[in-house]
């Protein structure tokens, strides 16, 4: 759905994208993560056409935002970082307006069933200069989804939301998803993001790092899995068997509950419960405990910057 | 010791007296100034036709160009004269009482670098009859100007004679009527009107001007910017006669009016061509002298009647009225219908007599004065508001181009109702203003 | 269904952006206070006018309606075309414009929508002109002529190059308060030097005719500059129009007609550009 080829953008001398070839499939919801300073707003704004690239195309739907501005636009909904609104205009007149550039039809009935959901109907008179933050941010949302977009994209969309407004948010994105929309996400809440995309791209100084799922991060980031062992009062020889069971690699034990490290290659609960079962252990709770999106996000940007300052440093040298 | 008498305070001594003559003469700025920075030049004397007659200029070293009207015969004199500087009206000035010597040559006239003419020189003379101007203009040239001239000089001889026998005649008359006053028949009552002879006719005056035999180049030149020279005899060019003509064209002709409010008639507007609206008040009498008029560049034109001037502008372009129109009738009309045809007539100011100051605009008499103060036509505003358009139309019936102008009354009382409507644009805004307030709902969040 | 054809779908933003302006606009007061100012400095001079009349008894004009009509028209469109360089700066600055462009409107669709709302609002205070003309016809008896209904038509043609040069210093500013500086400026420069010009002109110069007198060389350079500023400024041109009216000459009133529509589409055409190359975001 959004592609895009070796973008690269340069404010001067600074390079502030250099290189992102990313792909974006119809119907997932794609997480686009990175560091302040990445240059995430960057590419989204190239994505949308605001920005020009010094380099590189994008695609979307299959075209190149250049050639067919307006017929591509008016399949795009966005929720931009920083919302700008018209402060002299009532919520309901700015959403009016938008559904005019849009040619949405049955545009006030489409705001309203938007605005109920977003619980914002009531508001509808009010100037959106007196909006809250939050409010304005769903205000944000209602415009985007005038019209009905197939692909939505979004920068922070739950940054100043209440968790009643983030409960709201997240239906909607829901249904969206689930009508097959194409949703692609930018956002520092790592657990949102976790929650719903079925891809991720991490992006730091410019370059994309990695674009995989979040198993397959999982695995790249770990090289051991941990299973949270609630037991109810366990014997310390079973205890010490359990630590030298082949697959595990280590054990930590909090009061009753055991962390348990065993090797990446396997979910090795399956064994670990015969092993308890076997011994007569009684088991209160067995988990297993996955790597975060956060743990994943930062291992990848601070390994990939590490690189970066060292080969930095021997360039140095070498000059 | 130089003895001086005093007599009755003015010294009797003759040294001394032309001593004090020559000190007051040597202190007269002017003629120190004058006598001391006059300096021999060639120079052009230019006659050049202005539209309606012809007038007289000098185009020194200083100025660069001479500017003339198209198509038409103009003459450029070839002179050497003595030029000075005359700081009171910041020109130079030619000295031709002094001065004033023909050089001999031929004048070449070229376009570009390309010699386009070679003139000759020669006579000419301007006359005219000043009852008639404009029809009896005329540049003589060659033999015609000597003709011209001793025509004139007839005429002048014969009104000469006249006015030789008017004043023999007159005194007879004075004599005759000194006789008759002094008669028996007189002291006694006894002579009556048929008994003085008539007094003799005054001669009217010579209409006929005319100027002497000149010898110059007579130039007539398309629209255009060209250059002139002056080759002398002996095939070399004449110092300082190199110089640019431009020639142009009127831009455009209309009508212009004198228009003179009977109340204020030492006051007069000019209405041109483009000032196509006469506003008065009502009950006011106005009265219209029209003129013929052109347009010209202004720099132009002011630099061909003075060619050092320095006030016109080559961007601006000015009217120029020239003789009054006559044998023209002005049409009255409202709207399309014409309600009154006015001939031109004319009017005498008199003064009113006594101590009340003022005067009246009557009709002229032919029989009790020789000519009018001016000639127009009258109108008379009614005392309503009222509208209406004017033109003026020949013998043939047709409309002398730019003339037309509409006169109205002007009702002067209500421009207090104008400032009203005018503020009427804010209160609309202020409603509206409200009526957006009203609509809009501003909620305080948190409050 | 909606039309895929690209202007259409232009037109479309032109004509929601063009409304939206326009309704924002006329519900301020600002418009109406100055239509208001502008019709009492109208009739200031009509009133002088009458005036004069009263006091000389005669007054000899081109169309005594001429100068209201001037006056009026530099005044209201002095405001839209600094209105319309600062909508379309606070655009840019509150970052409005970038949301916009979210969707389907780019840099000239924005730019032709602010301009044909505020030539839209002209053409409001040009009907208060228009009855406030007719009342004073028919109150004060001044007479009209169709010269006038000329000299309307070409004051929006005016108005539409002034409301087009605040877009451009708009565009070229990028601040708002850089923008409002700029189009003041250039305004005030053209005008101050037609100003000099008409002062220095009238100047009495007092050296002799062969010296460099400095007045003469001002002079002289002014009315270079003079020449100049009057084929760029749209109000000389409109002035000119009224003079080829009052002439009867329909070639110079075309021409002057023709000279304000190139500087329109110039100007027009000059901020889309460099808006396009600047960007929404400056």
């Amino acid at each position: 759905m959004i592609t895009t080829n070796s973008l690269k953008k340069k404010f001067g001398s600074f390079v502030a994208v250099e290189d992102i070839s990313l792909n974006i499939e119809p119907g997932e919801i794609y997480g686009f993560l990175g560091p302040n300073g990445a240059g995430k707003t960057t590419t989204i704004l190239m994505i949308l056409g605001i920005l020009k690239p010094t380099a590189g195309e994008v695609r979307i739907f299959g075209e190149k935002i250049n050639k067919k501005p307006f017929m591509i636009k008016r399949r795009i909904g966005v929720v931009a970082e920083y919302q700008n609104f018209y402060d002299e205009m009532t919520a309901w007149e700015y959403l009016l307006f938008f559904a005019r550039l849009l040619e949405v039809e049955n545009a006030e009935e489409r705001a309203r069933e938007l605005m109920e959901r977003l619980k914002l109907w009531e508001f509808k008179d009010v100037l959106v200069g007196g909006y809250s933050s939050g409010m304005q941010r769903k205000l944000g949302f209602v415009r985007a989804l005038l019209h009905k977009p197939e692909v939505l994209i979004l920068d922070e969309p739950v940054s100043g939301l209440d968790p009643f407004g983030i409960v709201q948010v997240r239906e909607i994105l829901n249904d969206e998803h689930e009508a097959g929309t194409t949703i692609m996400i930018s956002s520092h809440i790592l657990s949102e993001v976790e929650r719903t995309a079925d891809r991720v791209g991490i992006i730091a100084r410019g370059r994309l790092l990695v674009e995989d799922t979040m198993p397959n991060l999982r695995h790249i980031v770990s090289l051991q899995s941990q299973i949270e062992l609630d037991l109810y009062q366990p014997e310390e020889t079973l205890i010490r068997d359990l630590s030298a069971l082949p697959f595990v690699t280590s054990l930590d034990r909090q009061n009753d509950r055991l962390i348990v490290s065993t090797q990446n290659n396997k979910d090795y609960r399956a064994e670990l419960g015969s092993f308890l079962a076997g011994r007569g252990a009684v088991v209160l709770g067995m988990r297993m405990i996955e790597t975060s999106l956060e743990d994943a996000f930062i291992t990848i940007t601070e390994k990939h910057i590490r690189e970066w300052t060292s080969s930095e440093l021997q360039q140095e040298k070498r000059d | 010791m130089l003895k001086v008498r005093i007599k009755k305070g003015i010294p009797t001594n003759k040294f001394l007296q032309m001593l004090i003559v020559l000190v007051i003469l040597s202190v007269n700025p002017m003629t120190a100034f004058a006598q001391e920075d006059r300096v021999e030049e060639f120079v052009y004397g230019v006659t050049f036709f202005d539209g309606f007659l012809y007038g007289n200029a000098v185009s020194p070293p200083n100025t660069d160009a001479i500017y003339l009207i198209a198509d038409v015969d103009n003459v450029i004199a070839p002179r050497v004269t003595l030029i000075y500087y005359w700081p009171l009206t910041n020109r130079y000035m030619a000295d031709w009482e002094s001065k004033n010597q023909l050089v001999i040559g031929g004048l070449e006239i070229l376009d570009g670098n390309k010699l386009i003419a070679t003139i000759e020189l020669n006579k000419y003379l301007v006359q005219y009859d000043s009852e008639n101007p404009l029809e009896t203009l005329k540049l003589h040239v060659g033999e015609d100007a000597e003709a011209a001239y001793s025509y004139f000089k007839e005429l002048q001889a014969q009104y000469q004679n006249e006015v030789q026998a008017y004043h023999v005649a007159q005194q007879a008359y004075r004599d005759k009527v000194s006789e008759l006053l002094e008669s028996d028949a007189a002291k006694q009552g006894e002579l009556t009107e048929e008994d003085f002879p008539n007094p003799p006719q005054s001669v009217p005056p010579m209409t006929l001007h005319s100027q002497t035999v000149a010898e110059g180049f007579v130039v007539s030149l398309p629209e255009g910017t060209y250059h002139i020279r002056m080759r002398l005899p002996n095939g070399s060019i004449q110092p300082d006669s190199e110089k640019r003509i431009v020639v142009f064209s009127k831009l455009q002709e209309g009508s212009s009016y004198n228009v003179v409010p009977e109340s204020r008639w030492t006051k007069p507007e000019q209405s041109d061509f483009e000032d196509n609206a006469i506003f008065t008040i009502a009950g006011a009498i106005i009265y219209l002298t029209p003129f013929r008029q052109g347009k010209y560049n202004e720099y132009y034109y002011r630099h061909m009647e003075d060619p050092q001037d320095q006030s016109s502008r080559i961007d601006r372009n000015i009217w120029v009225s020239f003789e009054p129109l006559e044998n023209v009738t002005l049409e009255v009309k409202q709207g399309k219908k014409v309600i009154e045809q006015l001939p031109l007539r004319g009017f005498v100011v008199q003064q009113l007599s006594g101590s009340a100051k003022g005067y009246q605009v009557v009709t002229f008499n032919p029989e009790t004065r020789d000519k009018p103060s001016f000639e127009g036509y009258q109108i008379e505003l009614g005392n309503s508001l009222s509208g209406f358009e004017v033109q003026l139309i020949d013998e043939n019936n047709s409309i002398i181009r730019g003339s037309q102008r509409s006169i109205r009354t002007l009702n002067t009382n209500r421009a207090w109702i104008m400032y009203l409507i005018a503020t009427l644009p804010f209160f609309a805004g202020i409603g509206i203003s409200l009526e957006r307030l009203r609509k809009i709902r501003r909620i305080m969040l948190g409050e | 269904m909606i039309n895929q054809n690209a202007w259409y779908q232009r037109w479309n933003a032109i004509k929601v952006i063009r409304g939206r302006y326009s309704q924002v606009t006329l519900e301020h007061l600002g418009i109406y206070v100055t239509i208001a100012i502008a019709l009492v400095m109208s009739t200031l001079a009509i009133h002088n006018t009458l005036r004069f009349t009263e006091r000389n008894v005669v007054f000899v004009a081109r169309q005594p309606l001429f100068l209201p009509i001037f006056i009026c028209t530099v005044l209201v469109s002095l405001y839209l075309g600094a209105i319309a360089s600062v909508s379309v700066s606070r655009e840019r600055d509150r970052k409005t414009l970038e949301a916009l462009m979210y969707g389907p409107v780019d840099e000239s669709a924005f730019l032709l929508g602010i301009f044909l709302a505020h030539v839209q609002i002209f053409l409001v205070a040009l009907a208060f002109l228009f009855i406030w003309s007719n009342l004073a016809v028919w109150l004060l008896n001044l007479g009209i002529s169709l010269e006038v209904y000329s000299v309307f038509f070409v004051s929006v043609v005016m108005a539409s190059a002034i409301v087009a040069f605040g877009l451009l210093t708009a565009v070229w500013g990028d601040k708002t308060r850089t923008a409002l500086v700029i189009f003041i400026l250039i305004l005030l420069f053209l005008t101050g030097v037609q100003i000099a010009d008409q002062i220095v002109s009238n100047m009495v110069v007092s050296s002799n005719p062969t010296s460099n007198d400095p007045i003469l060389i001002i002079r002289n350079a002014l009315a270079i500059v003079t020449r100049l500023v009057q084929w760029l400024s749209p109000y000389a041109q409109l002035i000119q129009a009224m003079d080829a009216v009052a002439n009867q000459s329909w070639i110079g009133f075309i021409t002057n007609l023709g000279v304000l529509v190139i500087q329109t589409f110039v100007l027009l055409f000059g901020s889309v550009k460099l808006l396009t190359i600047k960007g929404a975001r400056g």
